[in-house]
């Protein structure tokens, strides 16, 4: 039986075969657009557990992941602008150590010596990261890129012109990074 | 070195745990109720007992409407007052009355 068929009729086997096959790539992802580790978690089970709510819903016209990673992009979207109002309340004291700040990356280590590139992305506006990370990272097609984020094809080339300038002049020592 | 190259060495440490996944694989499997258990009249009633069901605020207030109407019509002669029954009981109270306060004038 094909593993959407069996996640359409609840099996056990094919819900261990969707986290095992997706989540961790999933997870950097997320990781990448919301620029923190913790809520990257909390995107990706909530996106899998929307995927499995909804899973009558899958049609097969895409690849799995391109209908998970939809899901995830708006879960991702709906939990930075929840985020934004909670900062928006907080005083600017309380917002430095949050979020979307350069170095505040999770749980994770920065790596002396040298600008790291997740650094840099964060330090892009969401809709450039979005398009980075979609372009680069997962190597969308833009057609795909269009689909996932409801925009033109003409708008993702716009966005990603634009998001490789300004990731470039944020990289400018780096020059070993092929963009 | 690509961008995607560099981006996988920086992410390297980015993963869910065994734990993390078990967990995330058990929270998942309770979205499906199991085969067993949806059977049966008493495990039927029970998830409709423990379920919830959501209904449209103007078809709430309707139903409420209707059942307050229906009610009204039922109950509404507790409510009326008679007049010749409101005449005798003012004339039964007010004979009590005097009779009370010639007891007390006696006294």
């Amino acid at each position: 039986m094909e593993p959407v068929e069996a996640l359409k009729q609840g099996d056990k086997e094919a819900i261990s075969w969707l986290v095992d096959s997706f989540s961790q790539r999933l997870l950097k992802a997320a990781a990448l657009i919301l620029g923190d580790q913790h809520l990257a978690e909390d995107a990706v089970q909530d996106c899998l557990v929307d995927a499995i709510s909804h899973i009558s819903s899958f049609r097969g016209d895409a690849s799995v992941y391109t209908w998970l990673y939809a899901i995830l992009l708006r879960r991702c979207r709906r939990m930075r602008r929840s985020l934004s109002v909670k900062i928006d309340q907080l005083s600017s004291d309380d917002v430095e150590p949050v979020l979307f700040r350069s170095g505040n990356y999770g749980r994770l280590p920065p790596v002396e010596g040298r600008m790291q590139v997740r650094e840099a992305i964060s330090a892009l506006d969401h809709k450039y990261r979005e398009a980075i990370v979609l372009f680069y990272y997962e190597e969308f097609s833009i057609k795909e890129m269009a689909q996932l984020l409801g925009v033109p094809e003409g708008t993702v080339k716009n966005r990603l012109h634009r998001a490789r300038e300004k990731l470039r002049l944020l990289l400018e020592s780096e020059e070993e990074i092929c963009l | 070195m690509s961008l995607k190259e560099r981006l996988d060495e920086e992410l390297k440490d980015v993963a869910f745990s065994q734990e993390q996944q078990e967990q995330l694989k058990a929270r998942l499997m309770l979205l499906f109720p199991d085969e067993q258990d949806s059977k049966g009249l008493m495990a039927r009633l029970k998830r409709f007992w423990h379920g919830s069901t959501e209904i449209p605020l103007p078809v709430a207030a309707a139903a409420v409407l209707v059942l307050g109407i229906g009610l009204w019509s039922s109950c509404y002669t507790a409510f009326a007052v008679d007049q010749s029954q409101a005449a005798l009981l003012l004339q039964a109270g007010s004979l009590s009355l005097q009779v009370i306060s010639q007891g007390v004038s006696v006294l």
